[in-house]
């Protein structure tokens, strides 16, 4: 049975279902559904709303990674082109090849201009030059006037050096043992030996009282020539036993070695004196009547 | 009634009003970790790419990075075509498309077995950007988000230039600009409406509508690609059908497949161990090598046409449709002799088919090609000339610990006294072996190291005759060392790299390192110039090359692999074929196909091209060197009883006496006495250095 509540005739339902309330309920919903469908707000509020927090939302997905990884790549590559700028600006800026021989003792290859190398060189004292490459070869090179640059690498404890042309093609190879290096690197430093014991000096070793006297009787020049950096010597604590010539020339110069003592321990320091220096000192050691040539 | 239908009413609106916040709230939560956009939009294309150069300057590939282009310089059918396939109401609706997402979902929940993609373009450049390929309906919320925002952020143009810039068409091919060139060799300005739909349908499915392999799929697609243009007002139907039978010029697939792809697997794997993958796909490098495109060029087309003439010959042709069969593949390495230089490298027959690199990864027996390093072995080490005299003839060599070795010429038959020229040029396996017995395998071993060769070889009698693996790359370097007097040049293929902003990370130093006494390496050259005019590498003369060249053919036991290495002054040239499975070269009467008849073809195709119009350069001559006609057989200067005569290169301390060589009971070998039977040393094992008394 229906409640006596119930509208009776349909326009009693009419008029129960369509009151003000509800209508404009359905109206006001049909009109933001109508204007969704036509003017897309809802999704411009939610957009406008993701733009403010962007800033705030973490970088990930795909590209974001992407973007990481170039990041990366990006600082390797600025750390090995920094690294490179660096060794490269302290080779620009070397003053002398023991410089040059510091950054190459750590590993590091380096490329200096033909000009800077040529500077170096003649910073280098005669002897050690000679030694590194004669300065005739050096001069060679430089008159074929292809040579641009010289690159050094390091190498199982010495370095090669490559002469190189505009075209990074090698004009000439040099290798330099680690010995030498050290040489460059520190000057001359004795080492822990006797004079006995190396073959170049074998039959040409002379006590040093004698030697010295032989070294007073020759001319200043004769001496400066002979004997460059006796500073080497008095820096050595000790005193200078024996004193060796070797029979051999290198590029202008004779090798000689001095024996110090000092607390039972013996080392030998090498000189490079110019021959003709050198020559005229031992024809003075061997022309003293009282001198024989002593072997051990 | 009418209080239920409030009830209902209010429900409704209630619950609505629920989800909504619902909605929000959730929104807000998901919003949290939602992906930050960059921000301009063409940040995503900021990537440097990595570069390949050739030696002539020109790009030879593109690693990463993007090639972008404004939309400005996009054909307008192309962005017509693909904003009627995918999406077209994008020019309309603020990053979802409503009606089409309703259909989507009705379908999904309500037609079990079918989905339907609603995605419009902003939503796809969402996924692209940010979002994996997993289906969930969060990501596809979350991808809805971000498109929502991108839309809010940016206009149409952006956007649309920006998924055009980044839309996978295929391998290699990322964005408009490089599909454009990969498959019509074109700018993405150039497509015409044809090409325009044929690259429009394929991001749908890159693989399965790539024109290169399903032209028939790829054209059913873009007819579909048309017909939704003629639906959505573009075009008409008429144009849809003029561009429908506009026939479609693909790029030739070898461009396709990139110039030298082989050799470039071979730079990105060096550019990989250097700096890693991370560097080389994102770091935007600039690599300068070495390739010489015209080079690499006739290269490909010399091997491509030899190895098609080999599949020929020995039946080995795939039938249509059945891809499996193995057909002889190859591998060809030219090297610049002067400066080690890798100017063209072709690692097999087709880079698509397979990237195994038969040019550095192929170690195969070299077999007769590897007898002039036992020559320069038996110079060097034995005091030998090229006049000087063996005798070939059936030999036995007992090898300690195995069977004896009984070394036979491919002939089967034995000449009798002849000098190391004639030898050589006849390519006589029992003076090969004569000479290695005597100067010992590891002394040959030695010298294959200083030319070049880098592989493990293994010092026994066996390796005069070339049984140990070597590359094509190592063979034309090696070979190089004797085209330059004995100067080694270690093979490269990068000149230098230098980053985004072009500073240098490496440069390549030039560097040669003589290896090999200058007047013996070019007795060597001497030697191999008459195998290729006229001995048993003949067939480049017969084919056209007329320059001065030397080489060495090479063919290994049951013709598994045939091989041609040669140069001229300025380029050394190693040619290897055979199969990948150690399978004979055989024509289809069953004749083993030898080198001279494999790999000479293909060298000498190659580079009679790669030398066209180089002046005819001589090999250098040491100044100790002087030229004398001697008699093959007697090696003496040539008398009336001399059938033959042929010239031979002598060092100042050499004279061509006809010096013979004795056996070890003192015995003459040679002259023109009997053939004296071989008296076998004592035994040696195998890779046991062997020292003898020469006469």
């Amino acid at each position: 049975m229906d409640s006596w509540t119930n509208p009776q005739t349909f326009n009693d339902w009419l008029k129960r279902v369509f009151t003000l309330r509800p209508v404009a309920l359905v109206l006001l919903l049909s009109l933001a559904v109508i204007a969704e469908l036509r003017f897309d707000w809802a999704e411009q509020i939610i957009g406008r709303y993701l733009v403010t927090t962007n800033q705030f939302r973490p970088e990930s997905g795909a590209i974001w990674e992407k973007g990481h990884r170039t990041e990366d790549a990006r600082q390797i590559l600025e750390k090995i082109v920094t690294d490179k700028q660096a060794v490269q600006r302290e080779a620009r800026e070397a003053q002398n090849f023991t410089q040059v021989a510091q950054t190459l003792s750590r590993g590091i290859e380096l490329i200096i201009s033909a000009d800077h190398f040529r500077q170096l060189y003649n910073e280098l004292p005669p002897e050690l030059a000679a030694e590194l490459l004669s300065p005739y070869a050096l001069v060679r090179i430089v008159s074929e006037n292809e040579w641009d640059r010289a690159f050094f690498e390091p190498e199982a404890g010495g370095f090669n050096i490559y002469f190189l042309n505009k075209d990074n093609r090698v004009l000439k190879q040099l290798t330099v043992s680690g010995d030498m290096l050290a040489r460059i690197e520190h000057g001359e430093t004795p080492r822990a030996d006797t004079l006995g014991n190396l073959p170049q000096f074998a039959n040409r070793i002379y006590p040093a009282d004698r030697f010295f006297r032989a070294l007073e009787a020759v001319s200043e020049d004769v001496r400066r020539q002979g004997v460059p950096w006796p500073e080497n010597l008095l820096k050595s604590p000790g005193r200078v036993a024996r004193v060796a010539i070797s029979d051999e020339v290198l590029s202008g110069y004779i090798e000689m070695g001095f024996e110090i003592q000092e607390a039972g321990r013996t080392r030998v320091i090498l000189f490079q004196g110019r021959d003709w220096a050198v020559a005229r000192i031992r024809s003075v050691l061997e022309g003293e009547t009282f001198e024989k040539q002593i072997t051990f | 009634m009418i209080r239920f239908l409030r009830t209902f009413f209010y429900t409704v609106l209630i619950a609505g009003g629920l989800t909504v916040l619902g909605v929000m709230a959730f929104l807000f939560v998901v919003v949290q970790d939602l992906p930050r956009v960059p921000d301009p939009l063409s940040r995503i294309i900021e990537t440097p790419p990595t570069e390949i150069f050739a030696a002539t300057g020109e790009r030879l590939m593109v690693i990463g990075g993007r090639e972008a282009i404004p939309i400005s310089r996009i054909s307008k059918d192309f962005i017509n075509a693909v904003v009627a396939t995918e999406d077209h109401r994008f020019w309309g609706h603020h990053g979802v498309d409503k009606l089409r997402t309703l259909k989507a979902l009705w379908i999904t929940l309500f037609e079990p077995g079918r989905i339907q993609g609603a995605s419009t373009i902003t939503q796809q450049l969402a996924k692209n950007l940010f979002f994996s390929f997993e289906r969930s309906y969060l990501r596809k919320f979350r991808e809805m988000l971000v498109a929502l925002q991108i839309e809010s952020r940016y206009d149409k143009e952006d956007i649309l230039e920006a998924y055009l810039n980044q839309i996978a068409f295929g391998p290699r091919a990322h964005g408009i600009e490089q599909a454009a060139r990969s498959f019509f060799a074109k700018t993405a300005s150039e497509l015409n409406l044809a090409e325009a739909a044929m690259l429009a349908g394929l991001p749908k499915s890159p693989t399965r509508y790539n024109p290169y392999r399903h032209m028939d799929r790829a054209q059913k697609r873009q007819r579909i690609v048309l017909s939704r243009m003629v639906a959505t007002g573009y075009i008409t139907r008429s144009q849809a059908e003029d561009a429908f039978q506009t026939p479609l010029h693909l790029a030739s697939s070898s461009r396709k497949s990139r110039t030298g792809s082989y050799f470039l697997d071979m730079v990105i794997r060096h550019l990989e161990d250097q700096y890693g993958p991370d560097v080389v796909h994102h770091g935007g490098l600039k690599v300068a090598t070495t390739i010489d495109p015209h080079l690499q060029t006739l290269a490909e087309e010399a091997m491509t046409d030899g190895l098609d003439n080999l599949a020929e010959i020995t039946g080995t042709v795939p039938a249509p449709g059945n891809e499996e069969t193995p057909r002889p593949q190859g591998a060809l390495v030219a090297v610049a002799t002067q400066s080690g230089a890798v100017k063209a490298l072709v690692g097999g027959y087709r880079y698509a088919e397979t990237a195994y690199n038969r040019a550095i990864q192929n170690h195969r027996q070299a077999g007769s090609g590897f007898k002039p390093f036992t020559y320069y072995t038996a110079l060097e080490t034995l005091g030998f000339s090229p006049a000087t005299v063996l005798v070939d003839r059936p030999l036995t060599i007992a090898v300690r610990g195995a069977a004896d070795w009984q070394p036979r010429n491919f002939s089967r038959t034995f000449l009798g006294p002849i000098i190391l020229k004639k030898a050589l040029m006849q390519s006589v396996n029992t003076i090969a072996a004569q000479l290695i017995e005597r100067s010992g395998p590891a002394a040959v071993v030695q010298t294959a190291h200083r030319c070049g060769i880098e592989s493990s070889l293994q010092p026994v009698y066996s390796l005069a005759l070339g049984t140990s693996g070597v590359s094509p790359l190592e063979m034309a370097s090696a070979f190089a060392t004797f085209a330059t007097e004995g100067i080694r040049h270690r093979p490269f293929w990068i000149e230098r790299i230098e980053d985004a902003q072009g500073r240098i990370l490496e440069e390549h130093l030039v560097s040669g390192e003589r290896v090999l006494n200058p007047e013996w390496s070019y007795q060597v050259v001497d030697m191999m110039r008459g195998v290729v005019d006229h001995g048993s590498g003949a067939a480049v003369r017969r084919l056209g090359f007329s320059l001065p060249a030397a080489g060495k053919t090479g063919t290994t036991n049951s013709y598994k692999d045939a091989w041609f290495t040669g140069f001229t002054p300025t380029l050394s040239t190693s040619v290897w074929v055979g199969f990948d499975k150690e399978r004979p070269l055989r024509d289809r009467n069953g004749v083993g196909i030898t080198g001279g008849r494999g790999a000479a073809p293909v060298w000498a195709n190659f580079m009679k091209k790669a030398m066209e119009g180089e002046p005819a350069r001589e090999f250098k001559v040491p100044e100790d060197i002087r030229l004398e006609i001697v008699d093959p057989q007697t090696g003496r200067p040539p008398d009336d009883l001399s059938r033959e005569t042929i010239t031979v290169a002598l060092t100042a301390s050499q004279t061509a006496s006809g010096t013979v060589i004795e056996n070890h009971s003192g015995e003459p070998l040679a002259g023109s006495g009997p053939v004296q039977p071989f008296q076998p040393p004592p035994a040696h094992g195998a890779g046991e250095i062997i020292e003898e008394d020469l006469p």
